[in-house]
C-alpha cells in the first residue's frame, strides 16, 4: 500500500487537481480555458442574456471548441506525430472569441459550396452541348 | 498554511471572480455600454481565467501576494456590485456620439 503523501510536489497537486477536473482536465484543460476566455467577448455583446442563458452558451462555446480542436490535436499526433496542442490552444481562443458567429461561417461555406455546386452543373451542360 | 490549502484558496477566489466579471458580462451588450467599459471587463474575467488555469496547465504556483491582490479586485466588484442590480451604471453607458459611430 503506498504511504500517504507527506509533501505537497508540483506532481501531486496538478494529479489532485486533474482528479478533480476528471476526464476534461489533464492536458486538454488549456483548450478548455482557453475556449472560455475567448467566449466572454461575444457574451458580452449579447442583448437580454439572463445567467442562465449566459452560463449555457459559455457550455456550448467551450464545447464546441474542445470537440473541433480536441479532435484536431489527436489526429494530427496519432497521425503525423506533430505536437498540436499549444497551437490548438490559440485555435480554441479564436472558436470561443466567434461564439455565436458560426451561423455566418456556416452560410458563408453553403452559399460557396452552392456556387460550386452550380458551376460545376454548369461546366457538365457546356461540355454535352454541340 | 500548506500548499494543497493555498492551492484550493487560490482556485475558489479565481472562480468568485470570474462569476463576478460573468454577472456583469451578460448585463452588456455592444449598444449601450461603452466600448472602454467592455474591453476593461473583458480583460478582468480574461484575467480570472488566466489564474484559474495557470496551476493546473504550467508549473506556476499561487503565493500570497497574488491572492492578496486578486482577494481586493473581489471585495472592489462585491462593493460595486449593487450599482449593476439594473443593469450597465448610467456613467459606463455609451454616450449618444458613440452611437452615432
Amino acid at each position: 500500500m503506498a504511504p500517504e503523501p507527506t509533501s505537497a510536489g508540483s506532481t501531486g497537486i496538478a494529479a489532485l487537481l486533474i482528479a478533480i477536473l476528471g476526464p476534461l482536465g489533464g492536458e486538454y484543460a488549456a483548450i478548455i480555458f482557453a475556449a472560455l476566455g475567448g467566449a466572454l467577448w461575444p457574451l458580452q455583446t449579447m442583448k437580454d442574456v439572463s445567467k442562465k442563458k449566459g452560463a449555457f452558451f459559455l457550455f456550448r462555446v467551450v464545447i464546441t471548441a474542445v470537440l473541433i480542436t480536441g479532435s484536431a490535436t489527436y489526429w494530427l499526433e496519432a497521425k503525423y506525430e506533430l505536437p498540436a496542442l499549444h497551437g490548438m490552444t490559440v485555435v480554441a481562443f479564436f472558436i470561443g472569441a466567434m461564439g455565436n458567429g458560426f451561423g455566418s461561417v456556416i452560410d458563408a461555406l453553403r452559399a460557396g459550396l452552392a456556387a460550386t455546386a452550380k458551376a460545376l452543373s454548369t461546366l457538365g451542360k457546356d461540355a454535352g452541348a454541340p | 498554511m500548506s500548499a494543497y490549502a493555498l492551492l484550493i484558496a487560490h482556485e475558489l477566489l479565481a472562480g468568485v471572480l470570474f462569476y463576478t466579471c460573468f454577472c456583469r458580462a451578460v448585463r452588456m451588450d455592444t449598444d449601450t455600454t461603452s466600448y472602454g467599459v467592455m474591453f476593461a471587463f473583458y480583460l478582468l474575467g480574461l484575467s480570472a481565467v488566466l489564474m484559474i488555469a495557470a496551476p493546473i496547465v504550467s508549473a506556476w504556483r499561487p503565493t500570497l501576494p497574488t491572492m492578496a491582490l486578486m482577494l481586493a479586485i473581489i471585495i472592489v466588484q462585491v462593493v460595486t456590485s449593487h450599482y449593476w442590480h439594473a443593469g450597465v451604471p448610467k456613467q459606463f453607458q455609451k454616450v449618444p456620439h458613440e452611437n452615432a459611430g
